[in-house]
């Protein structure tokens, strides 16, 4: 039943992305139309605190409502791997957290749950990253992913050298799945963006550590597509990622980016980090599967700030 | 009022053990391990002035009325009134039966646990110290049925979205589980059919408590004018030694419950002065002494001689772990604050406090590990997960000393381990494929990436920066033939460098690089 339901959702996501890619070619030459809110391939903003970038940039992508349906349950995935405080940058910023929640609420979801696989202990984690309290206090459900009964298995129909893997059931159960990653640093995947913070939903991260991280993160992507991303970039760990050693490892670069696209999202964040794209393997990977395209010329942009 | 003061302090650190959302404070730990008669003997070794005041308190208490901490402050002990009070409630026939007392073996058992303890083996005393047998009976049975129950009704309650209480995860070796549960089993077999047999027979503490009894100011005595012989005390009596017909309680093995006071309708039982008195009974003991005193020279050349097997094992086991860097011979990693594997060895009694309270789960008890010794004592298993970085519970909870308290910033550079790479087994070389598990897990950068062939990254490793948490090789995905990176341990704990700190550089344009 649930297999049936999660195929399902792939089929429509992925019959969204094509709509959605479609629409873009076809609106290149609408360019120039400004007071049209919504539609775009990007949505980049930089100078302000995270909660106002966050509404500017969002209100620019159409608002949440184009989103997120009434009565729609909603699944926020923010990067919680770290037992870490927020000023170390090792996890999504609270305060944008908080804030997606409020949106979500407001466009009229049921609920909304926020959950990460974490790498340290996951209640530190939950709790040393601020993420726990602003979620209860914005009205969203902090919902645990630390045991194996939380996840299915499910096929990932594209995958190259991962073509099955256990997801948390909240991934495959809610109406809207929202990406929710920092920008930073990676010692083995050199920078973790959208398409790396998935890893966060999938149980077993060490089959894809073992046999080809890059492949693995590219073949997870043809799974259950986030139907939005927002990227964390107000603080930004520049080395020592992902966990970072100390807040001298951090710059204040006070950005944030919105993509409905991994691939888009992935390929500006790497240069906004100054990092070329075609040195991350698994955006050239996701690129040639079909997920989206590196070529950010060709897509629509709307670039802001506060 | 001796029943509730029990009952609270068997509740509370029945509690503490098993504390399954780490509710409670590390403070209760105060009032209820922290006042076991064994975890102050060793805080008293090491000169700890409360503890040495506490013992004081506790034998001038037996000195006065008798062995009260038997049955108050002894958690094992009012687990054993407990299963007598449940086999009473199950409606059996709850009737003991005066005993001959044996003093030479429970006297000669005492020797044998505090001689070899003297003498730096903790094995005898480990096995047999009532409060370590309660703590692991709660780490390795209760703990882990709890977490299962919780776990259980967490998850169902969760497909209804009720998220009430979160799953936890509680991981035990089976070999740890299997000797408790056999001690377990024993315990509860034993006072079910014998009642407090074990506090007088094998109980280290109630040895000595016992030896103070004997010359208690005031000791329970039958009034033989009001007396009427019913026998009812003496069936209540779960020490068994109560004697109807010689109207003769032996105080040595009375537990203080007072049972035989509240079932006598007589009143005829009540405290009373010792007395000197009876030639026939004073004989009887001066037989009973010289005995006594033979059993424990016995326990005591018994003792030399396991510790000349110890000496010789512990110089066995001290090379072995230096000498070679191969994954083998990688050694064994004790807590961190428990300085070495000997400090370590030395003081713990394998009560399993911080087993229970490590949110890791690292900390597991050892079988053979550490040799036959000292079984049961806890090491860092990397197998089940890595130690928190920013965590210094352990220590916090420790009742004995053996691991030492340490201060956030003490645990971060405190080395109970050195890193190890063999580049030979890593993915990146073997597969040509990126990874970097061990890298991102590191919490000191002592495991770092560097460009490799093909666009790719590979481990270095600095050890200097190492803490030994282990998080490397529980994070590192290569199984076969075994983990790629790996923790060898310190058989002397060490300080790490710390991580130099250098404020990054962000150069950022002002337009957006796309």
């Amino acid at each position: 039943m649930k297999r049936r339901e999660f195929i399902k959702k792939s089929v429509s996501a992925g019959l969204f992305a094509s709509a959605v890619s479609g629409l873009a070619l076809e609106n290149v030459f609408a360019e120039g139309t400004e007071n049209l809110a919504g539609n775009y391939d990007l949505v980049a903003i930089k100078g302000g605190e995270p909660a106002p970038m966050f509404d500017k940039a969002m209100a620019a992508m159409g608002g949440m409502e184009a989103f997120v349906k009434k009565g729609q349950s909603v699944v926020i995935k923010p990067n919680i791997g770290w037992d870490k405080a927020p000023e170390f940058a090792a996890n999504t910023n609270p305060l944008l957290v908080k804030r997606i929640v409020e949106h979500c609420l407001m466009a009229g979801a049921s609920s909304v749950y926020v959950f990460d696989n974490t790498c340290n202990e996951w209640s530190r984690c939950y709790s040393n990253s601020g993420i726990q309290k602003v979620v209860k206090e914005a009205g969203g459900k902090m919902v645990p992913a630390n045991t194996e009964g939380y996840y299915q298995e499910v096929a990932v129909g594209k995958g190259v050298t991962l073509q099955a893997t256990k997801v948390h059931e909240l991934i495959l159960e809610s109406d809207v799945f929202i990406n929710v990653p920092v920008l930073k640093n990676h010692g083995g995947a050199k920078l973790s963006m959208a398409m790396k913070n998935l890893m966060g939903v999938v149980w077993d991260r060490r089959f894809w550590h073992r046999n080809g991280l890059d492949q693995c993160i590219a073949d997870f992507s043809t799974s259950r597509v986030p139907d939005l991303n927002i990227m964390d970039a107000y603080n930004v760990m520049l080395r020592n990622g992902p966990m970072g050693v100390s807040t001298k490892d951090v710059a204040n670069m006070k950005s944030l980016l919105i993509s409905p696209n991994m691939v888009t999202m992935d390929t500006a964040g790497a240069k906004m980090f100054g990092m070329e794209p075609d040195t991350i393997d698994y955006i050239v990977k996701a690129q040639s599967m079909g997920i989206g395209s590196m070529d950010l010329s060709g897509q629509r942009i709307k670039r802001l700030t506060v | 009022m001796r029943v509730s003061i029990a009952l609270i302090i068997f509740l509370l650190i029945s509690l503490f053990f098993v504390d399954v959302y780490e509710w409670l404070p590390t403070q209760i730990r105060a009032y209820t391990v922290d006042v076991q008669f064994i975890p102050l003997l060793f805080k008293a070794t090491q000169l700890s002035i409360a503890a040495i005041l506490l013992l004081v308190v506790w034998i001038g208490l037996t000195y006065a009325y008798g062995r009260v901490y038997c049955s108050t402050v002894c958690p094992l002990g009012v687990y054993q009134d407990v299963v007598i009070r449940l086999k009473k409630w199950m409606r059996k026939k709850v009737r003991f039966r005066f005993k001959k007392a044996l003093p030479g073996v429970h006297y000669g058992i005492s020797a044998l646990v505090f001689g070899t303890w003297i003498l730096g083996i903790s094995a005898v005393l480990l096995w047999l110290d009532p409060y370590s047998n309660f703590g692991r009976i709660m780490a390795q049975l209760v703990k882990p049925a709890l977490v299962g129950i919780l776990n259980f009704s967490a998850l169902h309650l969760q497909q209804a979205d009720v998220y009430w209480f979160h799953p936890v995860n509680y991981t035990l070796v089976p070999p740890s589980v299997v000797a408790v549960a056999i001690i377990f089993t024993g315990v509860t077999l034993l006072s079910w059919y014998r009642g407090r047999l074990f506090c007088n027979l094998l109980c280290p503490v109630g040895g000595v408590l016992s030896l103070i009894s004997r010359f208690s100011a005031q000791q329970l005595h039958m009034n033989s004018a009001t007396c009427t012989s019913c026998g009812k005390c003496q069936k209540s009596c779960k020490a068994e030694c109560i004697q109807v017909k010689n109207q003769h309680i032996d105080f040595s093995r009375c537990v203080a419950c007072y049972n035989c006071i509240s079932v006598c309708d007589q009143q005829a039982i009540s405290y009373k002065k010792r007395s000197h008195n009876t030639s026939k009974v004073s004989t009887k003991t001066t037989q009973q002494q010289r005995r006594t005193v033979l059993k424990e020279t016995a326990g005591v050349a018994l003792s030399l001689l396991s510790f000349q097997a110890f000496s010789q094992h512990r110089k066995q086991h001290g090379k072995s772990r230096h000498a070679s860097s191969h994954f083998a011979n990688r050694g064994i990693v004790s807590p961190p604050g428990s300085r070495s594997i000997a400090h370590f060895n030395d003081k713990c009694t394998a009560c399993h406090l911080c087993v229970a309270k490590c949110p890791a789960n690292i900390l597991q008890a050892t079988f053979m590990e550490y040799g036959a010794f000292h079984m049961l004592q806890p090491k860092m298993n990397y197998d089940i997960g890595y130690c928190n970085f920013n965590c210094t519970i352990c220590g916090e909870v420790c009742p004995t000393g053996a691991i030492l308290p340490l201060q956030e910033e003490e645990k971060k550079v405190c080395q109970v381990g050195k890193v190890h790479f063999e580049k030979q087994h890593c993915v990146v070389e073997t597969d040509g494929t990126s990874c970097g598990s061990c890298s991102e897990h590191c919490p000191t950068q002592a495991v770092f990436m560097v460009p490799y062939a093909d666009n790719l990254t590979i481990p270095e490793v600095n050890p200097d920066l190492c803490i030994g948490c282990g998080a490397c090789e529980h994070a590192c995905p290569v199984l076969t033939p075994h983990k790629a990176i790996y923790v060898i341990s310190n058989a002397v704990h060490q300080v790490a460098d710390k991580p130099k700190e250098e404020q990054v550089e962000l150069e950022m344009e002002e337009d957006f690089p796309f």
